[in-house]
């Protein structure tokens, strides 16, 4: 039977799908190009004077940024169960947990896709040291190492607790990258989520379009994800009890084949006691 | 091209494709996993249906 959540998944896929397109479509027709270096002389465009360079590459802010707090968001939902796993021992908070750091992973990969394109256009590297791509990097590296040790322990309980621990751990490097720059300045990532945050309405509005649109997708894949795991473990817990139904079938029909033995064994030795009986007589 | 126009386009029309590949990337990474998931839960669906099977045939002997 369909639960309410699993109800919820198409829903928020939808609505979070359609909000982000609506993002998209905004961010391309009504939303001003960012002024880049500053032209030799003046130009007129479709009746605007133009001043300086245009920078189209900064379109992809509307869906990266969005991208890169869900990512950001979902790790906090695997801190949460984990540390509610340490609290109750409750293994459903481990399978939360481990869920919503694989949805940390996808998330992660999406914003560095997004995010080495972008690198590539505005500084024409692949790739630079600057202090938020360095730390979301190690982001990226302990969600990596939150997996390979995962798949490293068999015990099923020592795996929950270390995991959980660990994810707490790394956790930790989710607020240094988001807050670094207001630490260390950056011209790269400017700080977007402050009170003024300097961006005029046709650009706050799509880029807000894209946050509740991204974080819906997060939740109802999310939430997909947890029942695909659970259905996993009620998979391996038949298993478990099939092969345990299936030993004792065996260890059955071993006893009644032992007692067989046993019986046959009685009637030879009768058998031959009574030869022995015969021939002293 | 007038020179001018060259240069405010320069930062234009070349990065269109890399920003459409950034977009699709996005996409396709949040589908590839969707699918996943989709996949496996229709795999452990039909695990779970032959394994209850596989139970009730063993409690009914």
């Amino acid at each position: 039977m369909r639960s309410k959540a699993d109800k919820l998944v198409p829903v928020l896929l939808v609505l979070g799908g359609l909000l982000t397109l609506a993002d998209i479509v905004w961010a391309f027709t009504l939303s001003p190009l960012v002024q880049g270096a500053v032209l030799d002389e003046p130009v007129v465009i479709a009746g605007h004077m133009v001043t300086t360079k245009l920078l189209f590459s900064q379109k992809i802010f509307y869906l990266h940024v969005p991208v890169a707090v869900a990512s950001f968001v979902a790790m906090a939902v695997s801190c949460f169960h984990a540390v509610r796993f340490l609290m109750t021992k409750d293994r459903a908070h481990d399978l939360k947990s481990h869920t919503a750091m694989q949805v940390t992973f996808v998330f992660v990969l999406a914003t560095m896709v997004s995010g080495v394109i972008w690198t590539r256009l505005d500084w024409n590297v692949w790739w630079t040291w600057e202090p938020r791509l360095t730390t979301y990097f190690i982001l990226m590296l302990l969600v990596m190492a939150y997996f390979i040790l995962r798949n490293a322990i068999d015990d099923p309980e020592r795996r929950a607790r270390f995991c959980a621990v660990f994810g707490i751990v790394a956790f930790v490097d989710a607020p240094i990258s988001f807050m670094v720059t207001r630490v260390i300045p950056s011209s790269i990532h400017p700080v977007v989520f402050r009170t003024d945050s300097g961006l005029p309405p046709m650009m706050l509005v799509p880029f807000l379009l894209g946050m509740f649109g991204m974080l819906m997708v997060c939740i109802a894949i999310y939430v997909l994800a947890v029942r695909v795991n659970e259905q996993a473990v009620v998979v391996e817990e038949l298993k478990e009890r099939l092969e345990e139904r299936d030993a004792s079938r065996q260890v059955a029909v071993a006893d009644e084949a032992l007692a067989r033995l046993r019986a046959q064994g009685e009637k030879l030795s009768a058998a031959e006691a009574d030869d022995d009986s015969k021939k002293e007589n | 091209m007038d020179a001018i126009l060259s240069e405010v386009y320069s930062t234009v029309l070349p990065v269109a494709p890399y920003v459409l590949v950034a977009y699709v990337g996005i996409w396709l990474v949040l589908f590839a996993f969707i699918a996943m998931l989709r996949g496996k839960q229709k795999r452990t669906a039909a695990d779970i249906d032959a394994l209850k099977k596989a139970l009730e045939s063993r409690e009914e002997r």
